[in-house]
């Protein structure tokens, strides 16, 4: 019997962008052990606890200046919560009853959250959550643990949970990362670390069980990859990520303008967005709009979820961002992400996602085309569908925006009428069919991702087949090319939207495959230009085509790193 | 002692912020400021407290004032109810 295989590589949601190679400090609510115990001296134990908790609300009013805004309320609300008269007294009687303070600031908050935690609103769990950090805070001042703020450089942090004023903390070390297992992107400790630059991944779940204090991991920032004990080469690779993704690359990649003429195919170099913020980015980095907005994480506000016309609001806002260049908006795809509480698939991916959920939750889909299309009136918005396999789902999810448009006209409510409807490839199904999809949509958008995942029947996370997982397989390629080939004279652009399309060697071959636009995250934008400089069409596309005929993955990688190091002499070095 | 009927009449109901807006207004008066739905009595000088009462939309509560202020109290903590906290 072979020992218990741990699990090395973890996919989590990008919360905060970056990369860091560091060791495992973990810090979790559970390992903080509160035994019911009897205290020596009442009075001790008092003051203790006042004491405590003056320092934690120095330490959150001395964070409040640095935000405004809705943040800034959040910290407020914490300040209320120590300062409670009600939980203070509780806490005064059981240290009456002879407890230590620990047990009975614990026992009195926990009478508390178990009410909340049981609500039938999802805020109010999320709230219980939230106040969770803040309990964790007031026990570790109370036992004296060392603070976060005392955790050395290259740490990432392991954790369930982080509080804002953690991050914050965190903040003021170099080269530290974090990583939990829950909290959505928009919770209030990602928006901490976005704007005080820390890298983060959470929603990772069961990471905390597969490492220990000192293991060594990457985080990644940009795709939510999580790696554990990594090989010397995958350090290598993820070494250079911050370089290419940084501001510095401009100046490095700065090349010729080659292919100019008839040889010089364009390609449209666009971004993807979660989220306003992200859209700014690209607008800073001159992309071509936005070619995958992802509307999963706007549900983790239900502020917005919740609501029709604060959805449409912000895709209004971001239309305006980028006009006249496009805003493709993908409708939600739910992949057994924890993203809907209480939903849970044994086989998640081959299970009710993409637009198969849609069709199942129609009022979902109705909702998100509506808000769409109340924000459409520029003209640069386009419906991206999620995962299809069969030329069914589309027009059913076509006849949902039928009604939709109708209930609009009805309202009176204006919209463009001629809005684009595209889909995502994303199985081998849709690909090999692509010819049966060009008269019914107006665009094609690959997902690298799933694509690989579906063709290899590999899973990406899997202890054991991740390195069997790989978008250069021969086999991904060919699909790929198979549907540029289908749809081009049809007249239909065929975009990638996946990982793959960030990376040069990527980027290089979907680019003599003949895609069209490649939609990535904001950061690589400047890289993608610079890299084109470089290129002539011609030679781009004969070397993807040998690709299609090379036997494995290993094989198109090395012979594409071959050709970065002839062509493109300033990333060669990356490749040494 | 007065009492004062109100709806709870924004999306999210008294979550965080508005308890914080509530508590930070009942703590600058003297008097006592009790908050009742279905019964079940909350310290409006306490967030937890008003937390787990878990007002939702649509939520009838009581709001309770004793004390030598308590008319400006009940006054300015319905009006801030009745708004909706500023929300929607």
């Amino acid at each position: 019997m072979k020992s218990k295989i741990k699990k090395r590589i973890f996919q989590g949601l990008p919360a905060s962008k970056g990369v860091i190679i560091g060791k495992v400090k973990k810090f979790d609510l559970k390992s903080l052990r509160i035994e019911r115990k009897q205290a020596k001296s009442k009075r001790e134990e008092l003051s203790k606890f006042d004491k405590a908790k003056r320092r934690i609300i120095k330490e959150l009013e001395s964070v409040l200046e640095h935000f405004r805004g809705s943040y800034r309320k959040i910290i407020e609300s914490e300040i209320l919560i120590i300062n409670d008269p009600v939980i203070e007294d509780e806490v005064k009687k059981e240290i009456e009853k002879g407890y230590t303070a620990e047990f009975a600031f614990i026992e009195s908050m926990r009478r508390f959250l178990s009410k909340m935690e049981e609500s039938e609103s999802t805020l109010f769990r999320e709230r219980a959550r939230e106040i969770n950090h803040l309990v964790r805070k007031v026990l570790e001042v109370l036992q004296g643990k060392p603070s976060l703020i005392d955790v050395g450089e290259g740490t990432v942090i392991v954790s369930d949970d982080i509080s804002p004023i953690d991050v914050f903390s965190l903040s003021k070390v170099n080269d530290v990362g974090i990583v939990i297992e829950y909290g959505g992107p928009t919770s209030h400790s990602v928006i901490v670390a976005k704007s005080l630059k820390v890298p983060m991944v959470c929603a990772a779940r069961g990471i905390l069980e597969n490492v220990k204090d000192g293991t060594e991991i990457i985080i990644d920032g940009w795709s939510g990859k999580i790696i554990i004990n990594p090989s010397d080469e995958t350090k290598k690779e993820y070494e250079r990520k911050p370089i290419l993704y940084g501001d510095a690359i401009e100046k490095i990649i700065k090349g010729p303008r080659r292919g100019k003429g008839k040889e010089r195919k364009r390609v449209s170099i666009m971004g993807n967005a979660a989220g306003l913020e992200e859209i700014e980015e690209i607008v800073k980095y001159k992309g071509f709009g936005v070619g995958l907005f992802r509307t999963e994480l706007l549900m983790w506000d239900p502020a917005i979820w919740h609501n029709e016309d604060t959805l449409a609001e912000v895709f209004e806002k971001g239309s305006k961002m980028v006009f006249p260049d496009p805003l493709i908006v993908r409708l939600i795809d739910i992949a057994g992400e924890p993203t809907i509480p209480g939903f849970e698939e044994k086989n998640p991916f081959l299970g009710l996602r993409g637009i198969r959920f849609l069709l199942f939750e129609k009022e979902i889909m109705k909702m998100m085309y509506r808000a769409i299309l109340k924000a459409s009136n520029l003209g640069n918005i386009r419906i991206l569908l999620p995962m299809v396999t069969t030329l069914k789902e589309v027009e059913e999810a076509k006849s949902i925006l039928e009604k939709a448009k109708k209930e609009l006209t009805r309202e009176d409510v204006p919209f463009d009428n001629y809005i684009p409807v595209g889909m995502m490839i994303e199985t081998p199904a849709s690909a090999l069919m692509i010819k049966e999809f060009t008269s019914a949509v107006d665009f094609f958008s690959i997902g690298t991702n799933d694509l690989t995942q579906y063709t290899l029947a590999v899973d990406r996370s899997h202890p054991i087949l991740a390195p069997l997982y790989s978008e250069f397989h021969p086999s991904v390629l060919n699909l790929i090319h198979h549907v540029v080939k289908g749809a081009h004279p049809y007249r239909k652009k065929v975009a990638v939207c996946g990982e793959m399309a960030s990376d040069p060697l990527g980027a290089i071959i979907l680019m003599g495959l003949g895609i069209d636009e490649l939609s990535v995250h904001p950061d690589a934008i400047k890289l993608l230009y610079g890299l084109f400089q470089w290129l002539e069409y011609k030679k781009v596309k004969e070397f993807a085509r040998k690709t299609l005929e090379m036997p494995d993955a290993k094989t198109v990688k090395e012979k594409t790193i071959e050709f970065i190091k002839k062509n493109i002499p300033p990333l060669a070095v990356f490749y040494e | 002692m007065i009492e004062k009927k109100v709806i709870v009449p924004n999306t999210l109901g008294i979550h965080a912020r508005p308890a914080t807006q509530f508590v930070k207004i009942a703590s600058k008066y003297n008097c006592k400021v009790t908050v009742i739905k279905d019964g079940i009595e909350a310290d409006g000088k306490s967030i937890m407290s008003l937390l787990i009462l878990t007002a939702t939309k649509g939520s009838k509560l009581i709001i309770r004032c004793e004390g030598p202020d308590e008319k400006k109290a009940i006054q300015e903590l319905a009006k801030l109810v009745e708004d909706g906290f500023g929300e929607e």
